[in-house]
């Protein structure tokens, strides 16, 4: 047998294994809407740990963490540093919006939004924008399955096959299992990624350059402009300060207003589950260490990739390692992938249905969930077509993606914290931040000194909040006293209507 | 530390994070020497603040569970009279 055939073998098997938990844990859930989207809030703190942080670490950190390293250099600091800062108001926010889904009902961010702020508008609307989001998101994990198989294959098994074949894996077991097949099969995936880039990210500095310290010089006397912030941009340009500034920003304020990340909250046993899980998240974060070394031990390999974003899998390709370990590291940047697309088709799916359908229909538990069933089939397509048809950049998509989900923040804030908010001001602070957002996404030359199209959306979206609201009618005292006093924990229930999920079966 | 202390805490911790790991805090830290366990200074100075992350959460944590825990205490004594009826 051919090494790649020995390899491509492991990589197999290990989405053998992944079907079977995912289908395990899926059995073990109810069939209504909360066992299928919040996992009947079961998750203790060993899965909320893995389903956070493998969510939120996708093929974007095993793949274009190391691209990034490798063609931009010390860039890639601005993705170590966001996460915990961007994860830190999750403690607080976190068991707030646990609290109010336990007590209402509520099994998705919007739900919760527009629980305080009642308008079907402002639910439709908060679903186009996750949708938006996760769409060019899943491409991006999409692709990064596809480019782990072409690598490993050597051709063999082409991009769009193997992007198909990982995520055909995926769409049967968020199909069979929901929520929890998720979370299962993401403490499986998180184990494999976090062990796999830690062996990886020490090894290859020292089989390569005789250790760290030695891969660093050498780099030093190379290739100096890599090692320090800003580093470079996509072009081999010096990236500007602001760029980078703006970039962390953004995506620190972003980071936990990922609609799939409340869910997960609606999806954990209680506050100090979550609360836990914050503490812990660093722990997970440094992981983007050995992956960034990974990066820089490209930088003066004997030969280059096409794509930077090839970089990690070419290296080890190309080094003498035994065909077991190559096979497990691939294994572990598909589990990356994997483990973060799962979460955003079942996410996708959800909100398209819980959020933009369900207040305009009313129909059982049971259509409901098959109704999402069949969107995490379409959704997986259509991201699959566009992920197929560009083959993208990774970082510059989820940066793109980024910029929309800021806008989510001003009103989960209003919602949570700020009493005198009022529906007419967050509807209007969402509409401009997202045309804002959108319209320098679409001319980025627009952008003044190059700063992030998410703070420029969410300067206009917060100053319209604050404007339109203090323009319009305070809300009802007893309505927003009663959702804020449930969100401190002070109340169980509060007067106000509990979420009402269709008549029963 | 009491529960605003605390609050104090996260809210300068935050604030020093944002302003040391981006324009201008960390143009002050963008050396490539003295490198630190083989890392150039600039990137062991954003792992520093990782792992200082870590520890302001577990002391933030700490100090949130007691209250939780003195304020069910509370919440107990307060529901007694009621439970002798």
């Amino acid at each position: 047998m051919e090494r790649w055939q020995l390899i491509t073998g492991v990589v197999l098997a290990y989405l053998v294994v992944t079907l079977v938990i995912g289908i395990v844990a899926g059995r073990r859930a109810t069939r209504g809407v909360t066992g299928y989207v919040a996992a009947d809030r079961q998750f203790g703190l060993l899965a909320m740990y893995f389903v956070i942080g493998a969510s939120v670490f996708s093929a974007f950190a095993f793949l274009g963490g190391p691209g990034w390293a490798y063609s931009r250099g010390m860039a890639v600091l601005y993705i170590l540093s966001y996460g915990v800062i961007g994860l830190a108001p999750w403690y607080f926010i976190g068991p707030r919006s646990a609290r109010l889904g336990r007590a209402r009902g509520y099994v998705t961010q919007a739900q919760l939004v527009t629980g305080r702020f009642p308008s079907r508008s402002l639910s439709v609307l908060m679903a186009a924008i996750a949708i938006i989001a996760f769409i060019p998101y899943v491409m991006l994990q999409m692709s990064g399955a596809g480019i782990v198989f072409e690598a490993v294959t050597q051709g063999n098994i082409p991009f769009w096959a193997g992007a198909a074949l990982a995520y055909g894996v995926v769409v049967l077991y968020v199909l069979l299992g929901g929520a929890s097949a998720v979370g299962w099969t993401n403490v499986f995936e998180g184990v494999l990624m976090v062990t796999v880039a830690w062996i990886l990210g020490l090894w290859l500095p020292y089989e390569l350059y005789g250790g760290i310290g030695p891969m660093f010089d050498q780099i030093a006397a190379a290739r100096p402009e890599l090692l320090t912030v800003p580093g470079l941009d996509s072009a081999g340009n010096p990236w500007t300060w602001t760029a980078y500034s703006t970039a962390f920003l953004s995506s620190a304020i972003g980071l936990c207003m990922w609609p799939h990340l409340f869910m997960k909250a609606f999806a954990a046993r209680d506050d100090r589950t979550l609360r836990r899980t914050v503490v812990l998240y660093p722990t997970f974060q440094l992981f983007l260490i050995p992956l960034i070394l990974v990066g820089f031990a490209g930088v003066l390999f004997s030969s280059h990739p096409e794509n930077p974003d090839f970089i990690l899998p070419h290296v080890l390709l190309n080094t003498d390692m035994p065909f077991l370990m190559v096979g497990l590291f691939c294994a572990g940047a598909l589990a990356a992938s994997m483990s973060t697309g799962d979460a955003l088709l079942h996410g996708a799916a959800s909100i398209a249905v819980e959020d933009a359908v369900a207040p305009f229909v009313r129909f059982s538990e049971y259509a409901q969930r098959r109704l999402i069933q069949i969107l995490v089939v379409v959704i997986g397509l259509v991201a699959y077509y566009f992920a197929i048809v560009m083959q993208p950049n990774l970082v510059l998509l989820l940066l793109t993606a980024y910029a929309f989900i800021d806008q989510l923040a001003p009103p989960v804030y209003a919602a949570l914290y700020w009493k005198r908010a009022t529906t007419a001001g967050v509807l209007s602070g969402l509409f401009g931040g997202m045309a804002t957002a959108v319209l320098f996404v679409l001319r980025p030359g627009l952008r003044p000194m190059g700063i992030h199209e998410g703070i420029l959306g969410l300067i206009v979206n917060v100053a319209l909040l604050v404007m339109v609201s203090h323009m319009t009618r305070p809300q009802n005292d007893e309505h927003a006293s009663g959702f804020l006093a449930i969100a401190r924990g002070l109340r169980k229930k509060g007067p106000g209507p509990t979420h009402d999920p269709g008549p029963r079966q | 530390m009491t529960g605003r202390s605390v609050r104090v805490l996260v809210v300068v911790w935050g604030a020093l994070y944002i302003a040391c790991l981006s324009w201008p805090g960390l143009t002050l830290f963008n050396r490539i020497e003295p490198k630190i366990l083989g890392m150039p200074f600039v990137m062991a100075f954003v792992a520093g603040w990782l792992v200082l992350g870590l520890l302001v959460l577990i002391v933030v944590d700490r100090v949130v569970a007691r209250e939780e825990i003195e304020s069910s205490d509370e919440a107990a004594r307060a529901s007694m009279p009621d439970k002798s009826h």
